[in-house]
């Protein structure tokens, strides 16, 4: 016989039971669909995992993701306090514990490419903390969850924002980091992609490749290596050791064995599959892959293949974003400098970039992409015009005119001036000579690396920026906001502002671009190249 | 003495034979080798180091103690309901003999085992290091840095009692304050006042002056740094960015007080920094004088909170020193669990003492926790919520003089930083942790196992 005692706080617990029975019911089919739609229930087995993340998503079953959510708050607690060394190792356990949750695996990436790294004043370091991000991204999460197009999109996102664009002090420094990987991992740029992509991915392979391999072997064997260390060595500076190459030369092997070596860095390393490349270079030719816009639209492409139909906007609005930003600075000028390199308007890829927004508005929703498309479309007139290549920009004038009649008005010249000297009347006295010694200077730039076309259309823009300046402003305020004559300001970016920026090397090219007429920067060879010191209103 | 040699070496051979003793050292073995080879850090030398030895010798110490516990909790416990501990108590050894001797065999056993798994995670850490192919220049840092025992020396902090009444002083005079006020009120909101000024640079104000005593230093030619954090207006982490400003350092030599020595600096702000300056600029008292000059362009206050400094660094001794140290403090670490072991095992059957030994190092922890919990202003006093709060943090705090917590005894966060591990603190662990407080449980222990009427136990 119970006492009453008993008998009440066995009722208690009855009712207690109950109360929390009923309440979990009503979170249970809520928590259901996060666990579906997050990925949390492993229902299938998980492909490509390493030992370690096989034996501790059975081994702690349930418990992992407890393991996980406390290695979670660690992270949470350890980047507040500014100790931020734990954080790869961290993200990585995370990664492992829960190698489905990618909304978990896309925000640590997000995390360490965004918040951690601009908490450093070092370029250096906010680079390796970016790069962290992608790693994350590229070597962990997506071998866990192949083909997953949010992590695609993550990744292309990382490419074409945090890399691609100037919001970053660093963003420069990020630019020329990546361009110095790219260049040690293509070598000579462009590379043969066709024979990157034919080249062997195993030893098997390059033997069947090589009709006489036993020359190969012997080589390296000769330098007491196997063709592993040789790989390590290729990685370090991407190129053969001296020596090595000069033997592989004479027996015609060291181009085999750079391709080979290349698609594996590419491959391995980098996640760059020769034949998507190839791929994206055909529906999107001249891409420069040493620039993060290239690498945006290959992730993007591949998150395409599997992205359900939200997924597959973002993925293409990507693309034809960073086909549009590739248009305008996607095209690497370096001259054995890597610290000087530049970025100039990839003009090769207009075509491409304006069939990709007529396919996307033709696709999707048109209202939004056709603004887009419109500046693309006032961009392409002015950058063609100023790059020298008139007829192109005419034509995509034309296109402008056609589609949006309101805002390209009047004949392409004077259109591209107006675009370019807007705010000009309304500059102050130094964004007006900054924005027409800027010109002169890129004039100075483009005669340096050779292109005397593009010098001259600058040229001649800065002295119609300067003259439209004058014009604007009026007699009245000429005194307080004119601006000096126009061959005293070309002889001072050439004499002070190119020594002060460009590289003695790159310096040396222009001066000997110049010849006898330094200073004044005159393109004799042409006949409307004069100069009116001091125009008046009409 | 040869009844207590008897019982640790009687003591050491049923630990060896213990199952899950096996366990515990397999996964020590395991962490030992295989942690300090696997993780990975930020790709810095630093971050290397710094990982390595965080979670290499966290593991390893946090297994021993477990192994260290669970022998103490079992061996006296299991001897008891089996009851061999009556035939070892009809012989001539008195039972506090028996429990020291518990004590001896479990803590001399594990205190080897640490120091050797220890000196195989240095072994590897320092390895790693040097195999990991880093620049110069990380490696440079991280000898400067990290692969040292740095004494800390913090500035003199203003007496703000002391402003505060001045302060009051200073406004009754002037008669700014209305005849009516409320003294208790004011002198809150002046104490503010002062506080935040003495935290606050303003942009293009005269330069603060950080004064530090009392610096020893080996010899001119030896150099320190200042550690720094500021903030950007405010100490909210959005607001956080590159500013400007400069840190002079005062030429002792220069009797006139006006020579310094400066060094502009344009960094991110809300993170800590270090510059180095050179052992030439302590006097002979002892004194560094520092000053920052805040330059921003954005004409924002650099706010220094106290807790932050800055820190001027000076070089005590070397990494391998300090690793000493603080495996000293992991030593005391193991004794104190021993003790705690022993102790409940004296007292409790197996399963009990465990849980009540789990139970005991689980309210140090919380407690811990308690005691840090309220959030603290910037300058690092504790902000209440009420009086609840209040009440409650003093019981937590009164506790946590009583309870040892295990986190007392670590040092692998300031011994990855590359802080010394003061004399000092080893003194207080030793005598306030190990022998007063854990000196208590000691003496219950060898208390319970004599008064124990160890005839009640049921046989298992």
């Amino acid at each position: 016989m119970k006492s009453p005692r008993s008998l009440l706080v066995l009722l208690a617990s009855v009712a207690l039971f109950c109360v929390l029975a009923i309440a979990v019911s009503h979170v249970r089919d809520a928590m259901n669909d996060i666990r579906v739609s997050e990925q949390l229930t492993d229902t299938e087995p998980l492909k490509n995992a390493p030992p370690i993340v096989a034996f501790t998503t059975v081994a702690l079953g349930g418990f992992r993701g407890l393991v996980a959510d406390w290695l979670w708050l660690r992270s949470t607690r350890m980047q507040e306090r500014g100790n931020y060394f734990e954080l790869v190792q961290l993200a990585s356990w995370i990664v492992k514990l829960q190698p489905r949750f990618t909304g978990a695996h896309a925000f640590l990436a997000w995390n360490m490419s965004y918040n951690i790294s601009v908490t450093f004043s070092s370029f250096e370091d906010r680079w390796r903390w970016v790069r962290r991000g992608i790693e994350l991204i590229r070597d962990e999460a997506l071998v866990y969850n192949p083909g997953d197009p949010k992590l695609f999109r993550e990744l292309g996102w990382i490419y074409q924002h945090k890399l691609g664009k100037d919001l970053d002090d660093a963003n420069r420094h990020y630019k020329t980091e990546m361009a110095k990987q790219m260049i040690q991992l293509f070598g000579d740029y462009p590379p043969d992609w066709q024979a990157l992509a034919d080249s062997p991915h195993d030893v098997e392979g390059l033997r069947e490749t090589i009709e006489d391999d036993a020359a190969l072997w012997r080589i390296i064997e000769s330098r007491g290596q196997t063709l592993s260390d040789i790989e390590d060595q290729f990685r370090i500076k991407g190129e053969l050791p001296e020596e090595l190459a000069e033997e592989l030369e004479k027996e015609e092997l060291r181009d085999p064995l750079e391709l080979y070596l290349r698609r594996r860095w590419m491959v391995q390393t980098y996640k760059l599959l020769p034949d998507i490349i190839l791929s994206v270079n055909e529906q999107f030719p001249n891409l420069d892959w040493r620039l993060p816009e290239a690498h945006a639209i290959y992730w993007a492409r591949r998150g395409l293949d599997t992205a359900d139909k939200e997924i597959s906007i973002e993925c293409d609005r990507m693309i034809f974003q960073s086909l549009s930003a590739a248009f305008k600075g996607g095209r690497l000028v370096y001259i054995k400098e890597i610290q000087h390199l530049e970025m100039t308007p990839n003009t090769a890829i207009v075509d491409t970039v304006d069939q990709s927004y007529l396919t996307a508005i033709e696709k999707y929703e048109p209202r939004v992409i056709r603004g887009a498309y419109m500046n693309f479309l006032v961009d392409a007139s002015v950058v063609l015009y100023t790059f020298g290549q008139k007829a192109k920009s005419r034509e995509y004038f034309k296109k402008g005119k056609k589609e949006f009649p309101d805002r390209f008005k009047g004949d392409v010249e004077r259109f591209v001036l107006e675009e370019l000297a807007v705010d000009m009347a309304l500059a102050t006295y130094n964004q007006a000579q900054g924005t027409i010694q800027g010109f002169i200077l890129q004039s100075c730039h483009a005669l340096a690396i050779g292109d005397d076309d593009q010098a001259y259309t600058y040229e001649r823009m800065a002295e119609k920026l300067w003259h439209k300046y004058l014009v604007d402003i009026g007699e009245s305020t000429k005194k307080r906001r004119g601006l000096p004559p126009y061959k005293q300001m070309k002889r001072h970016v050439v004499k002070i502002e190119t020594a002060k920026r460009f590289s003695p090397g790159l310096r040396a090219r222009l001066m000997a671009a110049l010849g006898a007429t330094k200073g004044d920067l005159r393109f004799e060879t042409r006949d409307d190249d004069e100069t009116e010191d001091a125009p008046t209103k009409e | 003495m040869a009844a207590i040699i008897a019982v640790v070496k009687q003591t050491i051979r049923a630990s060896l034979r213990s199952r899950i003793f096996h366990v515990l050292f397999a996964l020590i073995l395991l962490a030992v080798i295989g942690l300090p080879l696997t993780v990975a850090g930020d790709g810095t030398a630093m971050g290397q180091l710094q990982v390595c030895l965080t979670y290499s010798l966290g593991v390893v110490t946090s297994l021993i103690s477990t192994a260290t516990l669970w022998l103490g909790c079992s061996m006296l416990s299991r001897e008891i309901e089996a009851y061999n501990m009556h035939l070892v108590l009809t012989k001539a050894t008195p039972p506090w003999q028996v429990w020291l001797g518990k004590f001896l065999g479990v803590f001399l056993m594990n205190a080897v085992l640490l120091l050797v798994g220890a000196g195989v995670v240095l072994a590897l850490v320092l390895w790693r290091v040097e195999t990991g192919r880093f620049p110069e220049d990380q490696l440079a840092k991280l000898k400067s840095e990290a692969l040292v025992g740095r004494r800390s020396f913090y500035p003199d902090r203003p007496n703000f009692k002391k402003l505060t009444n001045d302060e009051y002083d200073k406004r009754l005079k002037k008669g700014t304050l209305e005849k009516a006020h409320d003294k208790t009120m004011v002198l809150a909101e002046i104490l503010r006042q002062v506080k935040a000024n003495s935290t606050e640079v303003g942009a293009g104000t005269a330069p603060r002056e950080f004064v530090f005593k009392n610096v020893r230093i080996s010899g001119p030619e030896e150099s320190m740094n200042l550690r720094y954090r500021f903030y950007a207006g405010s100490t909210s982490n959005s607001a956080q960015r590159m500013m400007e400003g400069l840190w002079g350092v005062q030429d002792p030599t220069d009797e006139t007080g006006e020579r310094v020595a400066v060094l502009p600096q344009r960094v991110i702000s809300g993170i800590f920094h270090e510059i180095t300056v050179p052992g030439t600029f302590v006097d002979a008292e002892g004194t560094v004088r520092v000053s920052y000059y805040n330059d921003d362009p954005k004409k924002e206050s650099a706010i220094f909170q106290i807790a932050d400094g800055p820190t001027l660094l000076v070089r005590v001794t070397g990494f391998v020193a300090n690793y000493c140290r603080s495996m000293v403090l992991a030593v005391f670490q193991i004794a104190f669990l021993a003790a705690l072991g022993c102790t409940v095992g004296a007292a409790f059957s197996t399963p009990v003492a465990a849980f009540v030994g789990v139970m005991y190092l689980a309210i140090g922890l919380i407690v811990q926790s308690a005691i840090d919990a309220p959030l603290r202003d910037d300058f690092g006093d504790f902000e209440y919520k009420g009086k609840t709060d209040r009440v409650l943090h003093y019981i937590a705090m009164t506790v946590g003089q009583v309870v040892v917590s295990v986190d007392d005894f670590d040092a692998t966060s300031d011994l990855a930083r590359g802080r010394l591990i003061e004399t000092g603190r080893i003194a207080v662990a030793l005598f306030g942790l190990l022998l007063f407080r854990s000196g208590l449980l000691l003496a219950c222990g060898m208390l319970i196992l004599t008064r124990r009427e160890l005839g009640t136990v049921i046989r298992r």
